[in-house]
Protein backbone atom coordinates (compact mmCIF):
# COMPACT_ATOMS: atom_id res chain seq x y z
CA UNK A 1 0.00 0.00 0.00
CA UNK A 2 2.39 2.38 0.58
CA UNK A 3 3.85 1.83 -2.95
CA UNK A 4 0.49 3.06 -4.07
CA UNK A 5 0.75 6.62 -2.19
CA UNK A 6 3.96 6.69 -3.77
CA UNK A 7 2.85 6.88 -7.24
CA UNK A 8 0.02 9.14 -6.52
CA UNK A 9 2.23 11.08 -5.24
CA UNK A 10 5.06 11.00 -8.47
CA UNK A 11 2.03 11.29 -10.62
CA UNK A 12 0.76 14.83 -9.22
CA UNK A 13 4.15 16.14 -8.79
CA UNK A 14 4.95 15.16 -12.77
CA UNK A 15 1.11 17.04 -13.86
CA UNK A 16 2.06 20.38 -11.25
CA UNK A 17 6.01 20.38 -12.62
CA UNK A 18 4.85 19.93 -16.09
CA UNK A 19 1.89 22.52 -15.79
CA UNK A 20 4.46 25.26 -14.24
CA UNK A 21 7.01 24.51 -16.80
CA UNK A 22 4.55 25.15 -19.29
CA UNK A 23 3.53 28.23 -18.18
CA UNK A 24 7.47 29.15 -18.14
CA UNK A 25 7.53 28.36 -21.60
CA UNK A 26 4.84 30.09 -23.31
CA UNK A 27 5.88 33.41 -22.07
CA UNK A 28 8.99 33.51 -23.43
CA UNK A 29 7.07 33.94 -26.79
CA UNK A 30 5.14 36.65 -27.09
CA UNK A 31 5.44 40.27 -26.79
CA UNK A 32 2.88 42.00 -25.04
CA UNK A 33 1.18 44.90 -26.14
CA UNK A 34 1.42 47.60 -23.44
CA UNK A 35 -2.89 47.77 -23.05
CA UNK A 36 -2.58 48.83 -19.19
CA UNK A 37 -3.65 52.44 -20.04
CA UNK A 38 -6.64 51.39 -22.37
CA UNK A 39 -7.65 48.45 -19.79
CA UNK A 40 -7.84 51.13 -16.86
CA UNK A 41 -9.05 53.91 -18.54
CA UNK A 42 -11.79 51.35 -20.13
CA UNK A 43 -12.93 49.98 -16.20
CA UNK A 44 -12.98 53.77 -14.69
CA UNK A 45 -11.37 51.83 -11.83
CA UNK A 46 -7.46 52.57 -10.42
CA UNK A 47 -6.59 49.87 -7.64
CA UNK A 48 -4.24 51.29 -5.35
CA UNK A 49 -1.68 49.21 -3.05
CA UNK A 50 -0.95 50.43 0.23
CA UNK A 51 0.12 49.17 3.55
CA UNK A 52 -2.91 51.27 5.24
CA UNK A 53 -0.84 51.49 8.40
CA UNK A 54 1.69 53.50 7.31
CA UNK A 55 1.40 57.04 8.55
CA UNK A 56 1.59 59.56 7.24
CA UNK A 57 2.02 58.67 3.64
CA UNK A 58 -1.33 56.37 3.98
CA UNK A 59 -3.45 55.60 6.77
CA UNK A 60 -6.95 55.22 8.06
CA UNK A 61 -8.46 58.60 10.70
CA UNK A 62 -10.47 58.37 13.39
CA UNK A 63 -13.62 57.64 11.30
CA UNK A 64 -11.87 54.84 9.61
CA UNK A 65 -11.67 57.07 6.04
CA UNK A 66 -8.03 56.46 4.18
CA UNK A 67 -6.15 59.47 4.35
CA UNK A 68 -2.28 60.75 4.28
CA UNK A 69 0.10 62.61 1.92
CA UNK A 70 0.32 59.69 -0.47
CA UNK A 71 -3.50 59.10 -1.10
CA UNK A 72 -4.16 62.99 -1.14
CA UNK A 73 -1.55 62.63 -4.21
CA UNK A 74 -3.30 59.43 -5.88
CA UNK A 75 -6.97 61.16 -5.16
CA UNK A 76 -5.93 64.15 -7.31
CA UNK A 77 -4.38 62.35 -10.51
CA UNK A 78 -7.50 59.67 -10.19
CA UNK A 79 -9.68 62.83 -10.33
CA UNK A 80 -7.42 64.72 -12.97
CA UNK A 81 -7.47 61.25 -15.35
CA UNK A 82 -11.21 60.54 -14.66
CA UNK A 83 -10.71 57.62 -12.50
CA UNK A 84 -12.02 56.27 -9.38
CA UNK A 85 -9.20 55.05 -6.69
CA UNK A 86 -9.78 52.29 -4.93
CA UNK A 87 -7.61 51.97 -1.78
CA UNK A 88 -6.55 48.13 -1.64
CA UNK A 89 -5.00 47.66 1.70
CA UNK A 90 -1.95 45.19 1.41
CA UNK A 91 0.74 43.44 4.01
CA UNK A 92 3.78 45.61 3.22
CA UNK A 93 6.26 42.24 2.85
CA UNK A 94 4.45 40.86 -0.03
CA UNK A 95 3.02 43.88 -1.71
CA UNK A 96 5.03 43.51 -4.67
CA UNK A 97 3.75 39.76 -5.40
CA UNK A 98 0.09 41.67 -5.02
CA UNK A 99 1.42 43.81 -7.72
CA UNK A 100 2.82 40.94 -10.04
CA UNK A 101 -0.79 38.75 -9.13
CA UNK A 102 -2.79 42.26 -10.54
CA UNK A 103 -4.29 42.51 -7.49
CA UNK A 104 -3.32 45.98 -7.83
CA UNK A 105 -2.75 48.14 -10.64
CA UNK A 106 0.25 50.17 -8.60
CA UNK A 107 1.94 50.89 -5.62
CA UNK A 108 1.87 54.69 -4.17
CA UNK A 109 3.11 54.29 -0.51
CA UNK A 110 6.79 55.63 -0.04
CA UNK A 111 8.04 52.77 -2.06
CA UNK A 112 11.82 53.60 -1.62
CA UNK A 113 13.23 52.72 -5.22
CA UNK A 114 16.63 50.81 -5.02
CA UNK A 115 17.49 48.66 -7.42
CA UNK A 116 16.12 44.98 -6.41
CA UNK A 117 12.98 47.04 -6.69
CA UNK A 118 13.59 48.10 -9.86
CA UNK A 119 13.94 44.43 -11.00
CA UNK A 120 10.80 43.82 -9.89
CA UNK A 121 8.44 46.67 -10.89
CA UNK A 122 8.35 49.85 -13.22
CA UNK A 123 9.03 52.81 -11.65
CA UNK A 124 7.79 56.42 -11.58
CA UNK A 125 10.23 59.30 -11.30
CA UNK A 126 10.97 59.94 -7.92
CA UNK A 127 8.44 62.23 -6.37
CA UNK A 128 9.95 62.85 -3.07
CA UNK A 129 13.29 62.45 -0.77
CA UNK A 130 13.49 60.73 2.38
CA UNK A 131 16.22 60.41 4.75
CA UNK A 132 16.71 57.64 7.23
CA UNK A 133 17.41 60.07 10.84
CA UNK A 134 18.26 59.06 13.70
CA UNK A 135 15.97 59.82 16.61
CA UNK A 136 16.33 59.89 20.35
CA UNK A 137 13.74 60.61 23.39
CA UNK A 138 13.50 64.30 24.39
CA UNK A 139 14.55 63.75 27.82
CA UNK A 140 17.56 60.74 27.15
CA UNK A 141 21.04 62.02 28.86
CA UNK A 142 23.27 60.20 26.53
CA UNK A 143 24.24 62.92 24.51
CA UNK A 144 23.62 61.04 21.08
CA UNK A 145 24.41 64.10 18.84
CA UNK A 146 26.23 62.34 15.96
CA UNK A 147 26.52 59.03 14.42
CA UNK A 148 30.02 58.53 15.99
CA UNK A 149 28.03 58.99 19.89
CA UNK A 150 26.31 55.58 18.57
CA UNK A 151 29.07 53.30 19.90
CA UNK A 152 28.05 50.75 22.82
CA UNK A 153 24.45 51.84 22.65
CA UNK A 154 21.22 50.17 21.22
CA UNK A 155 19.51 51.28 18.24
CA UNK A 156 16.18 49.59 17.37
CA UNK A 157 14.71 49.59 13.65
CA UNK A 158 12.05 47.56 11.40
CA UNK A 159 12.87 44.46 10.47
CA UNK A 160 13.12 44.31 6.65
CA UNK A 161 12.88 47.93 6.47
CA UNK A 162 15.96 50.09 4.30
CA UNK A 163 16.54 51.36 7.78
CA UNK A 164 18.07 48.13 8.61
CA UNK A 165 20.39 47.67 5.98
CA UNK A 166 21.57 50.82 6.06
CA UNK A 167 22.85 51.06 9.43
CA UNK A 168 24.08 47.39 8.80
CA UNK A 169 25.71 47.87 5.95
CA UNK A 170 27.07 51.91 6.85
CA UNK A 171 30.73 52.02 6.19
CA UNK A 172 32.64 55.15 7.49
CA UNK A 173 34.90 56.31 9.87
CA UNK A 174 33.12 57.35 12.04
CA UNK A 175 30.77 54.81 13.35
CA UNK A 176 31.27 51.06 12.80
CA UNK A 177 27.57 49.12 12.70
CA UNK A 178 29.78 46.06 14.51
CA UNK A 179 30.44 48.57 17.60
CA UNK A 180 26.16 48.62 18.42
CA UNK A 181 25.60 46.96 21.80
CA UNK A 182 22.57 45.90 19.74
CA UNK A 183 20.65 46.16 16.81
CA UNK A 184 16.83 45.74 17.78
CA UNK A 185 14.83 44.32 15.04
CA UNK A 186 11.28 45.29 15.58
CA UNK A 187 8.01 44.52 12.96
CA UNK A 188 6.88 47.50 12.97
CA UNK A 189 8.03 51.61 13.29
CA UNK A 190 5.38 51.90 16.19
CA UNK A 191 7.43 49.28 18.33
CA UNK A 192 10.12 50.56 17.88
CA UNK A 193 9.35 54.20 19.26
CA UNK A 194 7.00 52.25 22.29
CA UNK A 195 10.79 50.82 23.05
CA UNK A 196 12.50 54.21 23.00
CA UNK A 197 10.14 56.11 24.85
CA UNK A 198 10.51 53.52 27.60
CA UNK A 199 13.81 53.65 27.13
CA UNK A 200 14.24 50.16 26.35
CA UNK A 201 16.50 51.31 23.85
CA UNK A 202 18.91 53.97 23.06
CA UNK A 203 17.81 55.72 19.44
CA UNK A 204 15.56 54.76 16.80
CA UNK A 205 16.66 54.94 12.85
CA UNK A 206 13.45 55.22 10.68
CA UNK A 207 11.95 57.45 7.62
CA UNK A 208 12.27 61.11 8.21
CA UNK A 209 8.79 61.58 7.36
CA UNK A 210 7.42 59.21 9.61
CA UNK A 211 9.71 60.68 12.77
CA UNK A 212 8.40 63.96 11.39
CA UNK A 213 4.40 62.92 11.81
CA UNK A 214 5.07 61.60 15.23
CA UNK A 215 7.17 64.77 16.07
CA UNK A 216 5.22 67.65 14.50
CA UNK A 217 1.35 66.07 14.29
CA UNK A 218 1.74 63.50 16.99
CA UNK A 219 3.49 65.73 19.79
CA UNK A 220 5.75 62.88 21.07
CA UNK A 221 8.70 63.44 22.48
CA UNK A 222 11.34 62.79 20.25
CA UNK A 223 14.88 64.53 18.79
CA UNK A 224 15.81 64.20 15.62
CA UNK A 225 19.33 64.37 15.23
CA UNK A 226 21.42 66.19 12.51
CA UNK A 227 22.87 63.12 11.28
CA UNK A 228 21.07 60.52 8.60
CA UNK A 229 22.09 57.20 7.27
CA UNK A 230 21.41 57.28 4.08
CA UNK A 231 18.99 59.41 1.64
CA UNK A 232 16.69 57.89 -0.76
CA UNK A 233 13.99 58.41 -3.26
CA UNK A 234 9.98 57.66 -3.35
CA UNK A 235 8.80 56.34 -6.44
CA UNK A 236 5.37 54.80 -7.73
CA UNK A 237 5.18 51.47 -8.61
CA UNK A 238 3.79 49.78 -11.64
CA UNK A 239 4.15 46.65 -13.34
CA UNK A 240 7.16 45.49 -15.70
CA UNK A 241 5.30 46.91 -19.20
CA UNK A 242 2.58 48.65 -18.00
CA UNK A 243 4.71 51.95 -19.41
CA UNK A 244 1.27 53.42 -20.64
CA UNK A 245 -0.50 53.64 -17.05
CA UNK A 246 2.91 54.84 -15.41
CA UNK A 247 3.37 57.76 -18.00
CA UNK A 248 -0.08 59.09 -18.01
CA UNK A 249 0.30 58.95 -13.95
CA UNK A 250 3.31 61.01 -14.35
CA UNK A 251 2.28 63.24 -16.42
CA UNK A 252 -0.60 64.46 -14.24
CA UNK A 253 1.70 63.96 -11.31
CA UNK A 254 4.22 67.00 -13.28
CA UNK A 255 1.23 69.00 -13.98
CA UNK A 256 0.11 69.14 -10.14
CA UNK A 257 3.97 70.01 -9.40
CA UNK A 258 3.69 72.83 -11.67
CA UNK A 259 0.57 73.78 -10.76
CA UNK A 260 1.17 74.12 -6.84
CA UNK A 261 -0.87 71.34 -6.20
CA UNK A 262 1.25 69.20 -4.50
CA UNK A 263 2.67 71.48 -2.94
CA UNK A 264 -0.52 72.48 -0.69
CA UNK A 265 -1.22 68.13 -0.23
CA UNK A 266 2.49 68.46 1.09
CA UNK A 267 2.41 71.38 3.58
CA UNK A 268 -1.09 69.83 4.85
CA UNK A 269 1.32 66.40 5.80
CA UNK A 270 4.65 68.11 6.94
CA UNK A 271 4.53 71.90 7.63
CA UNK A 272 6.68 72.56 4.28
CA UNK A 273 6.71 71.63 0.88
CA UNK A 274 8.76 68.49 0.20
CA UNK A 275 7.51 68.19 -3.61
CA UNK A 276 9.50 71.08 -4.53
CA UNK A 277 12.27 70.90 -1.98
CA UNK A 278 12.91 67.32 -3.26
CA UNK A 279 12.82 68.76 -6.91
CA UNK A 280 16.29 70.39 -6.50
CA UNK A 281 17.67 67.03 -5.18
CA UNK A 282 16.27 64.68 -7.83
CA UNK A 283 17.50 66.87 -10.83
CA UNK A 284 20.99 66.11 -9.42
CA UNK A 285 20.56 62.42 -9.35
CA UNK A 286 18.61 62.36 -12.28
CA UNK A 287 21.64 63.67 -14.09
CA UNK A 288 23.50 60.26 -12.81
CA UNK A 289 20.12 58.11 -13.60
CA UNK A 290 20.62 55.62 -15.89
CA UNK A 291 17.68 54.58 -17.93
CA UNK A 292 18.85 51.09 -19.08
CA UNK A 293 16.86 48.11 -17.30
CA UNK A 294 18.37 45.66 -16.20
CA UNK A 295 17.15 42.27 -17.45
CA UNK A 296 18.78 39.71 -14.75
CA UNK A 297 16.91 38.49 -12.43
CA UNK A 298 12.97 38.00 -13.51
CA UNK A 299 11.55 35.49 -11.21
CA UNK A 300 9.83 32.54 -12.73
CA UNK A 301 6.88 34.43 -10.92
CA UNK A 302 7.36 37.24 -12.76
CA UNK A 303 6.71 35.31 -16.30
CA UNK A 304 4.15 33.13 -15.28
CA UNK A 305 2.28 36.58 -14.81
CA UNK A 306 3.56 38.00 -18.36
CA UNK A 307 1.77 34.69 -19.73
CA UNK A 308 -1.15 34.80 -18.15
CA UNK A 309 -1.86 38.34 -19.50
CA UNK A 310 -4.75 38.85 -16.82
CA UNK A 311 -4.07 42.57 -16.30
CA UNK B 1 -14.32 68.44 34.09
CA UNK B 2 -17.42 67.51 32.93
CA UNK B 3 -16.36 68.78 28.70
CA UNK B 4 -13.32 66.52 29.67
CA UNK B 5 -15.14 63.58 30.32
CA UNK B 6 -17.55 63.80 27.04
CA UNK B 7 -14.59 64.35 25.18
CA UNK B 8 -12.80 61.17 26.04
CA UNK B 9 -16.41 59.00 26.10
CA UNK B 10 -16.79 61.12 22.10
CA UNK B 11 -13.50 59.88 21.32
CA UNK B 12 -13.75 56.42 23.27
CA UNK B 13 -16.80 55.21 21.45
CA UNK B 14 -15.66 56.22 17.95
CA UNK B 15 -12.86 54.08 18.47
CA UNK B 16 -14.90 51.31 19.54
CA UNK B 17 -17.17 51.89 16.71
CA UNK B 18 -13.99 51.47 14.61
CA UNK B 19 -13.68 48.35 15.82
CA UNK B 20 -16.79 46.82 15.05
CA UNK B 21 -15.93 45.65 11.14
CA UNK B 22 -12.68 44.17 12.44
CA UNK B 23 -14.88 42.19 15.69
CA UNK B 24 -17.30 40.98 12.70
CA UNK B 25 -14.56 39.89 10.85
CA UNK B 26 -13.03 38.29 13.38
CA UNK B 27 -16.70 35.94 14.94
CA UNK B 28 -16.64 35.32 10.99
CA UNK B 29 -13.42 33.88 10.56
CA UNK B 30 -14.13 31.97 14.69
CA UNK B 31 -17.85 31.19 13.32
CA UNK B 32 -17.07 29.96 9.95
CA UNK B 33 -14.31 27.68 11.02
CA UNK B 34 -15.54 25.85 13.92
CA UNK B 35 -18.98 25.29 12.10
CA UNK B 36 -17.16 23.63 8.92
CA UNK B 37 -14.02 22.18 10.98
CA UNK B 38 -15.41 20.19 13.29
CA UNK B 39 -17.88 18.26 11.25
CA UNK B 40 -14.95 17.58 8.77
CA UNK B 41 -12.77 16.66 11.51
CA UNK B 42 -15.46 14.00 12.75
CA UNK B 43 -14.99 12.21 9.29
CA UNK B 44 -11.16 12.85 9.34
CA UNK B 45 -11.28 10.92 12.37
CA UNK B 46 -13.33 8.08 11.27
CA UNK B 47 -11.75 7.46 8.10
CA UNK B 48 -8.61 7.24 10.48
CA UNK B 49 -10.36 4.40 12.00
CA UNK B 50 -11.59 2.85 8.63
CA UNK B 51 -9.77 -0.36 7.78
CA UNK B 52 -8.77 1.34 4.23
CA UNK B 53 -5.38 1.95 4.36
CA UNK B 54 -5.23 4.21 1.55
CA UNK B 55 -7.78 6.49 3.43
CA UNK B 56 -5.36 6.28 6.45
CA UNK B 57 -2.45 6.84 4.94
CA UNK B 58 -3.81 10.21 3.03
CA UNK B 59 -5.45 11.34 6.27
CA UNK B 60 -1.95 10.89 8.19
CA UNK B 61 -0.12 12.76 5.70
CA UNK B 62 -3.03 15.67 5.52
CA UNK B 63 -2.61 15.69 9.59
CA UNK B 64 1.13 15.60 9.29
CA UNK B 65 1.61 18.64 7.23
CA UNK B 66 -1.53 21.02 8.60
CA UNK B 67 0.35 20.19 12.34
CA UNK B 68 3.31 20.59 11.01
CA UNK B 69 3.56 23.57 10.25
CA UNK B 70 2.33 27.01 10.81
CA UNK B 71 -0.35 28.55 10.11
CA UNK B 72 1.13 31.56 9.44
CA UNK B 73 3.06 30.22 6.93
CA UNK B 74 0.23 28.30 5.51
CA UNK B 75 -2.01 31.45 4.79
CA UNK B 76 0.90 32.81 3.01
CA UNK B 77 1.76 29.75 0.97
CA UNK B 78 -1.95 29.51 0.10
CA UNK B 79 -2.62 32.99 -0.45
CA UNK B 80 0.62 33.95 -2.33
CA UNK B 81 0.23 30.13 -4.34
CA UNK B 82 -2.84 30.92 -5.20
CA UNK B 83 -2.18 34.17 -6.97
CA UNK B 84 1.11 31.99 -8.80
CA UNK B 85 -0.78 29.75 -10.41
CA UNK B 86 -3.14 32.08 -11.42
CA UNK B 87 -6.11 31.73 -8.98
CA UNK B 88 -7.30 35.13 -8.19
CA UNK B 89 -9.10 34.09 -4.89
CA UNK B 90 -10.34 36.39 -2.34
CA UNK B 91 -7.91 36.70 0.37
CA UNK B 92 -10.80 36.03 2.80
CA UNK B 93 -11.72 32.85 1.46
CA UNK B 94 -8.42 31.53 1.48
CA UNK B 95 -8.06 32.74 5.21
CA UNK B 96 -11.01 30.48 5.65
CA UNK B 97 -10.25 27.30 3.68
CA UNK B 98 -6.23 27.48 5.54
CA UNK B 99 -8.32 28.06 8.74
CA UNK B 100 -10.83 25.00 8.27
CA UNK B 101 -8.24 22.76 6.69
CA UNK B 102 -5.54 23.78 9.69
CA UNK B 103 -8.21 22.96 12.46
CA UNK B 104 -9.65 19.91 10.91
CA UNK B 105 -6.36 18.23 10.95
CA UNK B 106 -6.09 19.11 14.85
CA UNK B 107 -10.03 18.57 15.30
CA UNK B 108 -9.70 14.99 13.53
CA UNK B 109 -6.89 13.71 16.21
CA UNK B 110 -9.42 14.62 19.09
CA UNK B 111 -12.15 12.65 17.74
CA UNK B 112 -10.05 10.04 16.74
CA UNK B 113 -8.53 9.77 20.51
CA UNK B 114 -12.41 10.28 21.69
CA UNK B 115 -13.64 7.71 19.70
CA UNK B 116 -10.97 4.91 20.34
CA UNK B 117 -11.17 6.16 23.89
CA UNK B 118 -14.43 4.24 24.19
CA UNK B 119 -14.52 1.14 25.26
CA UNK B 120 -14.83 -2.33 22.90
CA UNK B 121 -17.72 -3.71 24.72
CA UNK B 122 -19.52 -0.44 23.40
CA UNK B 123 -19.41 -2.27 20.02
CA UNK B 124 -19.81 -5.66 20.95
CA UNK B 125 -22.97 -4.27 22.68
CA UNK B 126 -24.16 -2.83 19.47
CA UNK B 127 -23.38 -5.43 17.99
CA UNK B 128 -25.31 -8.34 19.68
CA UNK B 129 -28.19 -5.11 19.05
CA UNK B 130 -28.20 -5.84 15.62
CA UNK B 131 -26.62 -1.62 14.84
CA UNK B 132 -25.26 -0.92 11.65
CA UNK B 133 -21.84 0.85 11.62
CA UNK B 134 -23.56 4.26 11.65
CA UNK B 135 -25.65 3.48 13.93
CA UNK B 136 -23.58 2.36 16.52
CA UNK B 137 -21.27 5.76 15.81
CA UNK B 138 -24.51 8.00 16.24
CA UNK B 139 -25.99 6.45 19.21
CA UNK B 140 -23.84 5.00 20.83
CA UNK B 141 -19.90 5.54 20.53
CA UNK B 142 -19.99 9.37 19.34
CA UNK B 143 -22.21 10.94 22.44
CA UNK B 144 -19.36 9.16 24.86
CA UNK B 145 -16.78 10.31 22.61
CA UNK B 146 -17.85 13.74 22.94
CA UNK B 147 -18.34 13.72 26.49
CA UNK B 148 -14.69 12.69 26.69
CA UNK B 149 -13.11 15.32 24.35
CA UNK B 150 -14.91 18.48 25.78
CA UNK B 151 -12.28 19.62 27.61
CA UNK B 152 -9.31 19.43 24.34
CA UNK B 153 -11.52 20.89 22.25
CA UNK B 154 -12.15 23.54 24.26
CA UNK B 155 -8.92 23.81 24.78
CA UNK B 156 -8.48 24.16 20.62
CA UNK B 157 -11.75 26.10 20.49
CA UNK B 158 -9.91 28.77 22.60
CA UNK B 159 -6.85 28.74 20.97
CA UNK B 160 -8.84 29.13 18.06
CA UNK B 161 -10.10 33.00 18.96
CA UNK B 162 -6.56 34.03 19.24
CA UNK B 163 -5.89 32.12 16.26
CA UNK B 164 -7.73 34.49 14.14
CA UNK B 165 -5.34 37.18 14.80
CA UNK B 166 -2.98 35.39 11.64
CA UNK B 167 -5.49 36.43 9.44
CA UNK B 168 -4.17 40.05 8.96
CA UNK B 169 -0.80 38.26 7.62
CA UNK B 170 -2.55 38.25 4.08
CA UNK B 171 -4.06 41.45 4.43
CA UNK B 172 -7.55 40.68 5.74
CA UNK B 173 -8.35 43.21 8.44
CA UNK B 174 -9.69 41.07 11.48
CA UNK B 175 -9.78 42.47 14.95
CA UNK B 176 -6.37 42.75 16.02
CA UNK B 177 -5.34 44.55 12.95
CA UNK B 178 -8.08 47.31 13.30
CA UNK B 179 -6.68 47.87 17.29
CA UNK B 180 -3.32 48.58 15.60
CA UNK B 181 -4.29 51.50 12.96
CA UNK B 182 -5.14 53.29 15.79
CA UNK B 183 -1.32 52.64 17.60
CA UNK B 184 0.33 53.32 14.92
CA UNK B 185 -1.68 56.74 13.74
CA UNK B 186 -2.00 58.33 17.71
CA UNK B 187 1.29 56.66 19.40
CA UNK B 188 -1.11 54.86 22.49
CA UNK B 189 -1.17 52.11 23.56
CA UNK B 190 -4.48 51.67 25.55
CA UNK B 191 -6.32 50.00 22.16
CA UNK B 192 -4.40 46.79 22.75
CA UNK B 193 -5.51 46.90 26.24
CA UNK B 194 -9.40 47.22 24.96
CA UNK B 195 -8.26 44.17 22.41
CA UNK B 196 -6.94 42.09 25.18
CA UNK B 197 -10.65 42.79 27.17
CA UNK B 198 -12.58 41.67 23.89
CA UNK B 199 -10.51 38.33 23.67
CA UNK B 200 -10.70 37.65 27.13
CA UNK B 201 -14.85 37.96 26.74
CA UNK B 202 -15.18 36.26 23.77
CA UNK B 203 -13.13 33.15 25.54
CA UNK B 204 -15.34 33.99 28.66
CA UNK B 205 -18.50 32.97 26.61
CA UNK B 206 -16.77 29.82 25.54
CA UNK B 207 -15.48 28.66 28.70
CA UNK B 208 -19.51 29.43 29.89
CA UNK B 209 -20.76 27.45 26.48
CA UNK B 210 -18.61 24.05 27.05
CA UNK B 211 -19.33 24.23 30.70
CA UNK B 212 -22.76 24.06 29.87
CA UNK B 213 -22.21 21.32 27.47
CA UNK B 214 -20.50 19.51 30.04
CA UNK B 215 -23.32 18.96 32.43
CA UNK B 216 -25.37 18.25 29.26
CA UNK B 217 -23.35 15.39 29.03
CA UNK B 218 -22.51 14.48 32.02
CA UNK B 219 -26.76 12.64 32.11
CA UNK B 220 -24.47 9.20 30.47
CA UNK B 221 -22.64 9.10 34.00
Amino acid sequence: MKNNILIIGLISLFFISTSVLAKVNDSKVPTVTDTSWIKVSETGVLVIGLDDTFAPMGFRDAKGKMVGFDVDLVREVALRLKLRPIFLPCVWSSIFLELKGCNIDMIQNGVSMNSARKEQALFSRPYLVNRMVIVIAKTSKDRIKKRGDLVGKKIAVQSGSPAFDYVKNYKGNDFDPASLKELVQYPDNYSALFDLSYKGVDAVVLDEIVADYYITRKKVDLLKISDTFATEKYGIAFRKGDKALCDKVQETLDAMGRDGTAAKISKKWFGRDVFRASSKLLLQSQAKHNPKQSKKGKSALYLTTKARNLC
Amino acid sequence: MLNELSQFFTSMSLFLLQLVPGLLVTVEIFTFTLLIAIPLGVIFALGKISRFKIVVHIIDLYVWIMRGTPLMLQLIFFYFGAINIGLNLSRFVVVLVVFVLNYAAYFAEIFRAGIQAVDRSQYEGADVLGLSFWQTMRYIILPQAIKKILPPLANEIITLVKDTTLAQVVGVVELFATVKVTVIRDFVIYPFIIAALFYLMFTQIITKLVAVLERYYAHYE
